[in-house]
């Protein structure tokens, strides 16, 4: 296993986790461009784009790019999210000299007016699509109202009237912008022919436009609590989402942090499993953790049948509430590490995986951590470090939304 | 780099064990089928496989309900459990040195389950949250519809249940089921990974070898029923499900219609995708593969539009679905041939992936395919052979389904026989 990372004169930074025991070569290109770089009237900016970078380019319409990419076998996506784009495609070996080719021309799209029209009705349906499925709704209402004024908070699909009034010209800004070389990174991951990489690289992005990009501002995140409620009249459960503060992507907290969610409430074996799971009073009880850079929040989730919403959310305080006065024990910890920690590894076996952690963590840190360095990371926590942890991040201030049926705008009142 | 090998070996009890070793990886997976599917309850107790599967993962042998799920988590497994047409199967993945405690857990779960009275409600409270939860999945409930429609009442049944019989059943009912068919004789066990294969042979035939229990009945399978179905729902967007009928895997001319498939709606430069989405921007998600079971099989595809796209979206997918009968072309041919070759590799980078596929090559075929058998498969597949075969079996949509706020016109053609 060798890693190696280089920057090329352009300033795009290359990353490679070249593994011969591999079967394929995963690629992708990581941009910093997420839904918090975005001012408000290009509110979905990134994610739009993202789609549009798969509508054509000056050497390819769209159907030649999908057309290439299945020729290819590629399993080949992109996702934006609050801070970053990722487009990255696996592909067999023979093939990675065309999937960097490929995959640097979509990176500079043409963005003609006829394509953006067509994906403009492709994101509203994307929009209404989700709108369909409680809880996704909720997301990013809970977002918006936790975040409130800052960059977070800001919805990484946009909104129907944002995305409605964005125009061909905003988003070829934008991209000039965003997509400097210098704020992107290509990781590649898997069975890497690395000088045939590096040669290709260069020669495909020589010609990308640098631009000046201001630091991203780091502002603090101050978490707004309250109660809300949404109302999805087709919805047949109840649904509850709660975002309090958690660590962000800097914080050296943040594997004890993971750990404490998971033995409160990963979603087999921890407490909120055991009360509410195993005894089938919810269908989900569980807690996630998302780290940005400029913070972090545990996000709950529950969903249950209507009524049995009051007794989910009333066992699901009181679990909460407990969980600072009877810590957690040493079996707990030990649990959630031996899970943590096998998770890692076989999640790493997949050159897919690898790339993804590469490029994250170098986007991130500019640093890149091995499997075997961050399972001693999470090795070393102790019991201590999880008291520590619980009370950084007290789950007294947080945003809770309730999703429903009509009748779900009585809830908080009564419970909360 | 060190090579992979495959291994067999069957007990005497009638347990076919498959292995394929990967010594470049660090964990191991097995999958563990046994031959209580949806498909095999009684008339009436849909619900009856997925409440013995939950029930079975709540205490057995030295364990009780808590104690398993903390034994397997303390060996860092990842595990599931899956209902099926035909089988309830477990599988679990670990790091190396902890995948002989891994299998001992499950040759209990699997002989030796308490089935205790008292977590049969819990148990039951679960399989019904699960249902209540996906009826707020409509593109899952609109390809569930399509199921029970296509497949008829034994088959195209739900394998999670039904909420309308799972209060019905009893303990009785549960324990029965699990004694009748969690069973050696139709038992596959396939492991996968960096595992050390006669030593794993000697520890399964430790676990297992003295169980004994004879084979499970055959199915009696009532015919379906084909047509238009629409469910009223006051969503925004309207979700289009349609069958056709196909070659189930296993047989002859498999391979020619699932390329034909791959052209029509695996991926995005499949036909759907263009037409649908890419030129007419009518949807988010548009799909189209092949759905199969031992003997019978179907072509589906999904849809989900906004309300008043819906008619467009179905009328252009028929068109593309007649389209088909022109054939495909060499491009398109070559486009599945390397989608299957990197699935083939892939596999190779994931021994929870291969152990899947290891047991159901075994179930579908009798055998496990090698890569070089698959390899020349797909050597022998040519255009002409394609479109012969399509120009002689024209594909006909026998089933529709929409959820929606409207029904849909039938465009002509569609669900006639």
């Amino acid at each position: 296993m060798a890693f190696a990372n280089y920057k090329l004169n352009n300033g795009l930074e290359v990353v490679v986790d070249d593994n011969p025991h591999c079967q394929l070569t995963a690629v992708g290109y990581f941009v910093r461009a997420g839904a918090v770089d975005e001012p408000a009237e290009l509110s979905g900016v990134s994610h739009f784009l993202e789609h549009m970078c798969f509508k054509g380019t000056p050497h390819r319409t769209a159907l030649e790019i999908n057309q290439q990419l299945d020729d290819l076998g590629a399993n080949c996506n992109a996702r934006t999210g609050e801070e970053s784009t990722v487009y990255h495609a696996t592909v067999l070996p023979e093939f990675q000299g065309a999937i960097v080719e490929l995959l640097s021309d979509m990176m500079q799209p043409t963005l003609s007016a006829e394509d953006f029209v067509t994906e403009q009705q492709v994101i509203l349906e994307e929009i209404a699509m989700y709108r369909d499925q409680p809880p996704y709704g909720g997301h990013e209402q809970i977002m918006t109202s936790y975040f409130a004024n800052h960059p977070l908070g800001q919805p990484v699909l946009g909104t129907e009237q944002s995305v409605s009034e964005m125009t061909p010209t905003g988003m070829a800004a934008y991209h000039r912008q965003r997509y400097s070389p210098s704020n992107m990174v290509l990781a590649a991951a898997g069975r890497v022919d690395v000088p045939q990489l590096l040669e290709d690289v260069e020669r495909l992005t020589k010609h990308w436009p640098e631009a000046t990009l201001p630091p991203r501002p780091r502002t603090t995140v101050q978490g707004q609590s309250g109660r809300q409620t949404l109302v999805v009249p087709q919805a047949n459960q109840h649904y509850v989402l709660q975002l309090s503060p958690g660590p962000s992507l800097h914080d050296p907290d943040r594997y004890a942090a993971r750990l404490a969610a998971m033995i409160f409430g990963d979603d087999t074996g921890s407490r909120l499993f055991w009360e509410l799971i195993d005894t089938g009073l919810a269908d989900v009880a569980a807690v996630g953790h998302y780290e940005y850079e400029s913070g972090g929040v545990l996000m709950s989730m529950l969903a249950t049948r209507p009524e049995d919403a009051e007794e989910v959310w009333e066992t699901f305080e009181r679990l909460e509430c407990e969980f600072s006065g009877n810590l957690p024990t040493e079996r707990e910890l030990q649990l959630a590490q031996a899970k943590s920690i096998a998770a890692l590894c076989s999640a790493n076996e997949l050159s897919e995986n690898r790339m993804f952690d590469l490029g994250s963590q170098w986007s991130t840190y500019g640093e890149f951590k091995s499997v075997d360095e961050v399972v001693d990371l999470y090795r070393r926590v102790t019991l201590a470090d999880i008291r520590r942890v619980i009370e950084r991040f007290p789950t007294t201030h947080k945003q809770v939304l309730w999703i429903g049926p009509d009748g779900v705008a009585d809830r908080p009142n009564q419970s909360m | 780099m060190r090579e992979s090998q495959q291994f067999k070996h069957v007990l005497s009890n009638g347990i076919v064990v498959l292995g394929e070793t990967m010594p470049w990886l660090r964990t191991a997976a097995f999958s563990l089928q046994l031959r209580a599917g949806s498909a095999y309850q009684p008339v009436g107790q849909n619900g009856l496989a997925a409440l013995t599967c939950e029930m079975s993962e709540r205490g057995c042998g030295e364990y009780g309900n808590r104690e398993f799920l903390e034994a397997t988590e303390l060996l860092g497994a990842h595990t599931s459990n899956h209902v099926a047409t035909y089988h309830i199967g477990y599988s679990g993945s670990c790091l190396s040195e902890n995948f002989g405690p891994l299998l001992a857990l499950y040759a209990q779960l699997s002989r030796a389950a308490h089935l205790q009275a008292n977590e049969l409600e819990p148990a039951r409270l679960v399989c019904q949250q699960e249902l209540h939860s996906q009826e707020d999945d409509l593109p899952q409930q609109t390809l569930r519809l399509l199921r029970q429609q296509y497949f008829g009442p034994t088959l195209g049944q739900w394998p999670d249940g039904d909420l309308a019989e799972l209060p019905g059943i009893t303990y009785d009912a549960v324990s029965d089921y699990y004694h009748r068919h969690y069973r050696p004789a139709d038992m596959i066990l396939s492991l996968a990974g960096n595992f050390d294969w006669s030593a794993t042979v000697e520890r399964i035939e430790a676990l297992w070898g003295d169980w004994r229990g004879g084979e499970t009945s055959p199915l009696a399978t009532p015919p379906a029923e084909v047509g238009y179905q629409h469910l009223d729902e006051s969503s925004q967007q309207t979700h289009i499900a349609l069958a056709a009928p196909s070659v189930p895997f296993g047989q002859d001319d498999y391979f020619l219609i699932r390329c034909a498939v791959g052209a029509l709606g695996d991926g995005m430069s499949s036909r759907l995708f263009q037409e649908v989405r890419e030129k007419r921007g009518l949807c988010y998600s548009v799909f189209a593969g092949i759905h199969s079971l031992q003997d019978s099989a179907c072509i589906t595809s999904y849809a989900g539009t906004t309300a008043a796209r819906a008619q467009e979206t179905l009328d252009t997918m028929v068109v593309e679905f007649s389209r088909l009968r022109e054939g495909i072309t060499e491009e398109e041919l070559q486009r599945i041939k390397t989608q299957v070759r990197t699935g083939l590799m892939a596999q190779q980078e994931s021994c929870r992936s291969r152990a899947g596929a290891m047991a159901s090559d075994w179930f579908y075929l009798g055998r496990v395919r090698t890569r070089e058998e698959i390899n020349a498969e797909l050597n022998r597949l040519t255009v002409p052979r394609v479109n012969q075969y399509l120009a002689d079996h024209p594909i006909r949509i026998t089933s529709l389904v929409t959820v929606g706020p409207a029904p849909l016109e039938l465009p002509d053609g569609v669900c006639q026989l």
